[in-house]
């Protein structure tokens, strides 16, 4: 695959999931994981799931990164 | 609790030791280099973020503002999210120009000093009330823990003896270049202190307080209002801005830029940072809400901002809350270390050694002593300065509070930031604008009130114009203000071209510097140059760093170095000394003390390896036509690459800028080892070759013989010269076409042709004689006869010794023209050494009669009378073999297109550089329709057996081989005539 095209898909990844994070973070969906009888732990689930993307996406940016 | 205050102080000393073993051991090499660089050590060492805020503030904050305290690390892991577009650019920035703090890439970025002063100050004064936080938080809890009152005696005492560690993990180095793997591999154990600690308190508090997990979930479910209570700001809290900030924070905070960037060891360590430093955040802080909510439970006593301590001493020994004690002191003193090295730097780069070092002009000066003792004298001035912002506050402030105000302080670079990796026409004057106006009203909304809040303020003046508000609501006004100017002063006072430079170096990894070649000329003339600024010592060293860096094999040896090796030394020390004091300064120290020479051409190979760099590496990936222009070129570059054809581009200069596959085949060098380098370094027979070739005046040069490996080989070399005119480009495009100007030389290897052809004229050569076979033997078979005759008369007439001596002599006479006949025949159909027929003097008179009596042999030949008007002295150059050959042919022909007696005239023009040799017969002539396909192989107008077609076509490469050409006019029934035109041979002039 040519470098311009895997660098073009790992800002395109990054980018979705920096957005997917802060639509977590920031949009109504926080109504879900802070309501107010939501478990305590649920905001650090939700830390967790952002932390998953992001070992996702720096794996791929890895693989994807010429040596 | 059963604690003294010198016990704590003994034990933070001891502690403070362990950990400068710790770094020497990292620096001594005793500790294994793949632990030392491993991504680990990395992350902890990036876990400085977490300081006595995260230790202690933490709980405070939660107990305020509930679950948005864990905004403070969301919003780092964003920062750490976005990584790929966000902190490896930057990392990027940082290695390739040895950057070392955020003034000194906003000073490169904008490429402004200003820039770089206000942002040192700026950092100076934001991380004040951090450092005056960190204090605090560590008298409080040995207040604490030993119930002593006199905090400001036990903050000295802190300080003190952090200011002497500071200073031997900080400012150990003689040059601040090289990496503090101690001080990363200190930090990172720091780390773990912490997480540790943390993490047993909140293990304590469940197992200990709450007597297990199904306590503590029992627990929850008979006060489900402390849960709420924690998740209730999420929704009407600061949340928002709170990811802002720390999103900011994560990397743009001084020590966290540091360790991010600065003390980066290997850039793949960020790709593991990016997902295992959130999750170091998140085992830190999955134990705050268990600790509150013991806090909450027991009343303690204390403050929630010491819950973590005082849960700690509720356990039955000293071991956890000593423990604890000790992560706090981690906390504050890694944030401090690194902190104070950091802002040395800047302070060191930005405020002081601009105004020391032009006031420098002695060679005598050691410019690293002075370097290092004014790092260390500045971490001890700005702890002290910590202290005494600490000391002003006099009122114990709340942690957070002191945290957010630094937050707020560091969100006002984002703009500039943000303009550093995308936007290229953000300009100096919309940084510094931007960066005024939000830092005045950081000032006016959130120092002033804290002053204000310790009685400091009682001006009627300044309690009028400061603004009280919440920390992020002044985080949300300062940058709404900040970005406004910022965009505002790029679009009123754009860039300069120096600033446009470092702006496209920025956003698409370009490079900022192409190598100029400076007046200085010799390691020598380099050495006195900056030793009048640097001093001696340090300028041998840095020429000698900067050499070996360059790969320069003999660094004390600049014999074989030319002006653009010296252009590359310049730029590699502009880099070099970039790390020690800074791009600004660096700049002018090398601009001022080694000037350029502005007549001197920069290498055209050094602006390709710019332009392919730029392309290469685009951040900013091409878009269509851009993206398809650049398919194009790689594909033309390709295409010469892989030319059958050998192609050598060289500049005006005589560098080499293309080398193709072709030509690394057939001189056996690969382009990497010449690319960029002069003809004249090439080795034998090439620069020569090459060099005399350019300079000579023939466009090309026909078989050109030259030795490789031993073997003789025959090559075509062609050149051309490039002009601007061929790249297309107007001359008002640019200034610099003449930059543009080069050669191209193709060079083709036509040894297995030449073969090949030599071994045609000889087979038709063969074919000649067979033809003259007849007129041969006739010719021999004669003299034989009469030799017979002769041998009989003497052998009847044994006495008559007078006709023995008659006949001997006549039968003498008729060998020698049997010899001579014999010889011709050899002579002609001798090939000679196939490749090495070099050109000789050809006297033609004497070839064109030696043609004619081959010629007379056949039957043919005997029946037409030839003339032979050559002039004496008529001299060409060429091989008499082949023009033997050549006029042989031709007089073939007019042999056979004349009648019988008829006569072929032959004679000579001269002209100034040529001669003609012209050959006329009186035959049927040459029918126009076949006139000009008579020099073409295989055509011929006779009979099938009578002749092969190749004679003429032979006849004409033989003499455009010689250098000449062949005319043929035609008198329709007058006969033909061939011109044949020779180069003339010139006494003295070999060419």
């Amino acid at each position: 695959m040519p470098k311009q095209l895997q660098n073009n898909n790992v800002t395109e990844r990054t980018v979705i999931s920096v957005l997917l994070v802060l639509i977590l973070f920031l949009s109504p969906m926080s109504e879900y994981w802070a309501a107010l009888d939501a478990p305590w732990f649920g905001p650090y689930i939700v830390w967790a799931i952002a932390i998953y993307l992001s070992w996702l996406l720096q794996r791929y940016v890895v693989r994807n990164t010429p040596k | 609790m059963n604690v003294e205050v010198w016990h704590l102080f003994l034990i933070s000393v001891l502690y403070l030791g362990v950990l400068f073993i710790i770094a020497n051991a990292a620096e001594k090499k005793w500790l294994p280099e793949s632990l030392v660089n491993h991504p680990i050590v990395y992350t902890l060492s990036i876990g400085v973020y977490a300081t006595s805020w995260s230790f202690y503030g933490s709980v405070g904050l939660a107990e305020r503002e509930g679950y948005t305290f864990l905004a403070v690390y969301l919003g780092a892991t964003i920062a750490f999210l976005a990584s790929p577009i966000l902190l490896r650019p930057i990392l990027s920035l940082i290695k390739e120009y040895q950057l070392s703090s955020l003034a000194d890439l906003m000073a490169f970025r904008y490429h402004s000093p200003a820039a770089g002063i206000f942002v040192t100050l700026f950092m100076l004064i934001g991380a004040l009330p951090y450092m005056a936080l960190q204090i605090q938080a560590v008298t409080d809890s040995i207040q604490v823990l030993t119930d002593e009152t006199d905090s400001g005696g036990l903050a000295l005492g802190f300080c003190l003896t952090i200011s002497l560690f500071a200073i031997l993990f900080g400012a150990r180095h003689v040059t601040p270049r090289e990496k503090h793997e101690g001080l990363v591999v200190a930090i990172a154990f720091e780390s773990l202190i912490k997480l540790i600690a943390l993490l047993s308190v909140g293990l304590f508090a469940v197992f200990g307080i709450f007597n297990g997990i199904d306590g503590f979930d029992s627990w929850l479910e008979n006060n489900p209002q402390a849960s709420e209570a924690l998740m209730r700001p999420i929704h009407d809290g600061p949340w928002a801005m709170m990811l802002l900030l720390s999103f900011s924070a994560a990397f743009l905070l001084p020590r966290q830029f540091h360790m991010i960037f600065v003390e980066n060891i290997k850039s793949s360590n960020l790709s593991f940072a990016s997902w295992a430093f959130p999750l170091f955040l998140l085992l830190l802080n999955i134990s705050i809400p268990p600790i509150l909510w013991v806090g909450q439970t027991l009343d303690l006593g204390y403050g929630p901002d010491l819950y973590v301590l005082g849960v700690s001493m509720l356990s039955q020994s000293n071991l956890l809350p000593v423990f604890v004690f000790i992560g706090g002191v981690s906390a504050a003193s890694a944030m401090i270390i690194v902190t104070t090295t950091a802002l040395a730097s800047m302070c060191l780069n930005h405020l002081v050694l601009p105004l020391r070092i032009p006031r420098q002009k002695s060679p005598s000066v050691d410019l690293y002593r002075m370097l290092l003792w004014s790092k260390r004298i500045l971490i001890a001035l700005i702890i002290l300065a910590g202290y005494a912002f600490y000391l002003f506050l006099k009122t114990h402030q709340e942690l957070t509070d002191l945290g957010l105000i630094a937050f707020v302080a560091v969100a006002q670079f984002l703009p500039g930031i943000f303009g550093l990796l995308y936007w290229r026409k953000a300009s100096r004057s919309g940084f510094i604008l931007g960066l005024a106006g939000g830092s005045s009203l950081w000032v006016l909304t959130l120092i002033l009130p804290l002053f204000a809040k310790a009685g400091w303020i009682e001006n009627h003046f300044l309690n009028f114009i400061m603004l009280p508000m919440s920390s992020t609501d002044s985080a949300f006004w300062t940058l709404i203000l900040n970005s406004v100017l910022f965009v505002l002063g790029s679009i009123l006072w754009p860039q300069s071209v120096q600033e446009s430079k470092a702006a496209n170096a920025c956003c698409s990894n370009q490079t900022a510097y192409i190598p100029a070649i400076p007046f200085a000329s010799s390691i020598p003339q380099f050495e006195s140059g900056l030793a009048e600024i640097i001093g001696k010592d340090m300028a041998h060293k840095e020429i000698r760093l900067a050499m070996t860096d360059l790969g320069f094999k003999d660094q004390y040896d600049d014999k074989n170095m030319d002006r653009h090796d010296f252009a590359k030394l310049r730029l590699q020390l502009r880099h070099n000394l970039s790390g020690l004091m800074g791009p600004v300064l660096a700049g002018m120290v090398v601009e001022e003390q080694l000037e350029v020479d502005t007549t001197a051409k920069v290498a055209i190979a050094d602006t390709i390896q710019f332009v392919e760099k730029s392309l290469k590496g685009s951040r900013l990936e091409l878009k269509e036509m851009a993206s398809e222009l650049d398919s194009l070129r790689r594909f033309h570059r390709q295409v010469l690459h892989d030319l059958p054809l050998a192609v050598v581009t060289v500049s005006m200069e005589f560098q080499i800028l293309s080398w193709n596959k072709a030509m690394e085949k057939l001189a056996g060098i690969p382009k990497k080892d010449v690319f960029g380098q002069g003809l004249n370094q090439l080795s034998a027979p090439w620069s020569s070759l090459l060099m005399e070739f350019i300079k000579g005046d023939a466009a090309f040069i026909r078989s050109c013989k030259v030795r490789l490996n031993d073997e003789l080989t025959i090559l075509n070399l062609f050149k051309s010269e490039v002009t601007p005119q061929d790249t297309g480009r107007k001359p008002e495009d640019s200034p610099s076409d003449d930059d543009n100007h080069g050669y191209v030389i193709l060079i083709e290897d036509h040894s297995e042709i030449h073969k090949l052809e030599s071994e045609l004229e000889h087979s038709e050569r063969l074919a000649s004689i067979g033809l003259l076979a007849t007129g041969v033997a006739h010719e021999i078979g004669n003299p034989v006869t009469g030799i017979a005759c002769l041998a009989q008369d003497a052998q009847d007439m044994p006495d008559d010794k007078e006709l023995q001596q008659e006949c001997a002599s006549d039968i003498l006479k008729l060998t020698e023209r049997i010899s001579s006949i014999v010889h011709s025949l050899v002579s002609y159909s001798h090939v000679g050494a196939e490749l090495d027929l070099s050109p000789e003097k050809v006297a033609l008179r004497k070839t064109v009669s030696e043609a004619i009596r081959l010629v007379s042999l056949s039957h043919k030949g005997k029946q037409i009378s030839f003339k032979n008007d050559c002039g004496k002295k008529h001299m060409v150059m060429g091989n008499n073999q082949k023009l033997l050959q050549v006029i042989v042919i031709i007089l073939s022909n007019a042999c056979d297109a004349s009648n019988e007696n008829a006569q072929v005239d032959i004679s000579t023009i001269k002209l100034h550089d040529e001669m003609i040799l012209r050959i006329k017969d009186y035959g049927h002539g040459i029918d126009e329709k076949i006139i000009n396909k008579i020099f073409d192989p295989f055509f011929t107008t006779k009979a099938v057996g009578e002749g092969t077609g190749l004679g003429l076509s032979l006849a004409y490469n033989i003499v455009k081989e010689n250098g000449g050409r062949i005319e043929v006019c035609n008198d329709k029934g007058q006969g033909a005539e061939f011109l044949v035109f020779l180069p003339r041979f010139i006494q003295n002039v070999h060419n």
